[in-house]
């Protein structure tokens, strides 16, 4: 936001640092903040920065001995407000208002303090500057998201060698075992239809044995029937002649017809008894033959039943042992019931789920690390061309080139291109540098930031080459804030104007 | 599909990459508010690569 150049801002403090109350004003121009030594210069200006930064902290601008503090500016009609609280704990906490340009990035590029990045890093001798030109251009908000997505995909790498994974691993073993149960179990069937089938057959065969055998039995018994009503026949006559004879004179001729009849009638009687004797032995010889068979078939039962009761028991014993698998293998597939984060969810779901998630962040990675060269290149070139044109400008006496390299370092040519360590410089010359960098900063990531801020940075500059930087800067900068230091006999602290134009100093001091 | 989820041509390496636009624009959005919320780009992060995962498992 461009704020109105044509105004005076208005800034009023009340215990901020050293200050119980002041109020003074800036105006479009350079405006030198004059004072002694601890008259306030230092909390003047944290407290004006803390309306555009939080870079400062709260417990730095609160008076070391005050409860409350507020700063207000006043600018186009408009009021900004941020008090400051001192804690029970001893913490200071600040709220309010920001100024409507606020912007973080403007510490590093618009307030040249002993403590600002820029300052402080170049007085010390270093020479990388990446993390300066990362947090003005937002290279930084790549860098993070690379490093969070880093991060993640990392982790879920980690869960993915974890526990519940590595039992899904064993899943092809357990799974060939359960085939292996299955056809062990096949097999036993086959067994036992076998069994049936053969028993069946074999136990049909004696059965059809035990039938003729039964069947003869039965024409043999009527046989023997037969031949025993024969002898009962035969017994009879007998008998009858017997009679007839004793009713018969012996010398008549009858008696000897019938004592031949009854001669032949024991003779038949005799062979009926041995056919009768014989047939007793076969019938009885079948009956044994039959008897046997029965005992046979009852065997062979009993012998079928225990086979069939041993094979039904491994069938068992299998079934149960199909179940135990069964239940490994769910175990393995899936995360358990009570898992907190995965609740009974199959495994190879969730692997591939997880590695889909890390291909995402691969692929976010690479993006946002070509974003982020990209977006650094552009930055640094931008930046070395608005310091080149600074250098330039200013015309700065025993500089050639001053720019970053490739890797964000510092690199001072001298004239004849001679290269010079940071840290070999001058104080005065490392200030200078600093100073044309924050600018150079400032014209590439905040040109339409409206103030530039330098405290205390004075002390050992060269006067003329001090003239020259800020009256540089007063050309391309709306307001321009520089503390110096004053004499004792000065007073206490004024606020002076020096305008492009104006060829007098203004004094204007409105309280303390 | 494809052609429902924001894509973002990768200039360099020239695959898409499916809602990386849209957490950009959230992500950047978060740190411009909250320089430290890694925490919170972490959850988006997790966010954006679950539905990625969730659509290309829908898809296969």
């Amino acid at each position: 936001m461009r704020l109105s150049t044509q105004r005076r801002v208005l800034l009023e403090l009340e215990n901020i640092g050293c200050l119980n109350h002041i109020e003074v004003a800036f105006r479009p121009g350079l405006n030198i903040i004059k004072a002694p030594n601890a008259s306030g210069k230092t909390s003047l200006i944290r407290g004006f920065t803390s309306m555009f930064s939080d870079r400062i902290p709260a417990s730095h601008i609160l008076a070391l001995d005050k409860v409350n503090g507020t700063i207000r500016v006043q600018y186009d009609m408009a009021i900004y407000e941020k008090n400051f609280r001192r804690t029970p704990s001893g913490s200071v906490v600040a709220s309010g208002d920001t100024l409507p340009f606020a912007d973080e990035r403007s510490f590093d590029a618009c307030v040249a303090l002993a403590e600002t990045g820029v300052v402080h890093k170049i007085t010390g001798g270093g020479a990388g500057f990446r993390g300066y030109l990362e947090s003005l251009s937002y290279g930084n908000h790549y860098s993070m998201i690379i490093s969070s997505a880093q991060d993640l995909a990392n982790e879920l790498s980690r869960e993915l060698a974890g526990p519940g994974f590595r039992e899904f691993d064993t899943l092809p073993l357990l799974l060939t075992e359960l085939t292996n149960l299955h056809i062990r179990r096949d097999l036993a069937k086959e067994k036992i239809r076998n069994l049936e089938t053969g028993h069946e057959a074999g136990l049909q065969s004696l059965s059809t044995d035990m039938e003729e055998k039964t069947s003869v039995l039965s024409r043999e018994e009527a046989h023997l029937s037969g031949l025993k009503r024969d002898l009962t026949r035969e017994e009879e006559k007998e008998q009858q002649l017997v009679s007839f004879l004793e009713m018969t004179d012996d010398s008549a001729k009858v008696a000897s017809q019938i004592k031949d009849g009854i001669a032949k009638s024991k003779e038949k009687r005799k062979g009926v008894k041995e056919e009768i004797g014989k047939q007793t032995e076969l019938i009885d010889s079948l009956k044994s033959e039959i008897e046997a068979l029965e005992n046979q078939i009852e065997q062979e039962k009993e012998r079928e039943a225990q086979q069939l009761e041993g094979l039904k028991r491994e069938v068992d014993r299998i079934d149960k042992a199909i179940i135990l698998k069964e239940e490994e293998i769910q175990q393995a597939e899936s995360f358990p019931l009570d898992d907190l984060k995965y609740h009974g969810r199959l495994v190879v779901e969730v692997r591939s789920e997880i590695t889909k998630k890390i291909e995402w962040l691969d692929k976010v990675i690479e993006h946002f690390q070509e974003k982020y060269m990209r977006r650094m290149t552009t930055a640094r070139l931008s930046f070395n061309r608005n310091v080149t044109k600074a250098f330039e400008e200013l015309n700065l006496k025993g500089f050639e080139n001053v720019f970053l390299d490739q890797d964000f370092a510092l690199h001072l040519v001298r004239e004849k291109s001679v290269q010079q360590p940071v840290e070999t410089l001058s104080a005065s010359e490392k200030l200078t540098i600093s100073l044309v960098l924050m600018l150079a900063a400032k014209q590439t990531f905040l040109p339409d930031f409206p103030f530039f801020v330098i405290d205390e940075l004075t002390l050992s500059y060269d006067p003329e080459r001090f003239r020259k930087v800020v009256n540089y800067m007063t050309k391309r900068v709306p307001y321009v804030i520089v503390s110096s230091l004053a004499s004792i006999k000065a007073g206490g602290l004024q606020v002076v104007y020096k305008t492009q134009n104006a060829s007098e100093i203004v004094p204007e001091i409105i309280a303390s | 599909m494809r052609e429902q989820v924001s894509e973002t041509k990768s200039r360099s390496s020239g695959y898409m990459i499916p809602y990386v636009l849209e957490f950009e624009g959230v992500a950047l959005s978060i740190l411009k508010d909250d320089g430290e919320g890694k925490g919170k780009l972490k959850e988006l992060l997790e966010e954006y690569a679950a539905k990625y995962a969730k659509e290309s498992s829908a898809g296969t």
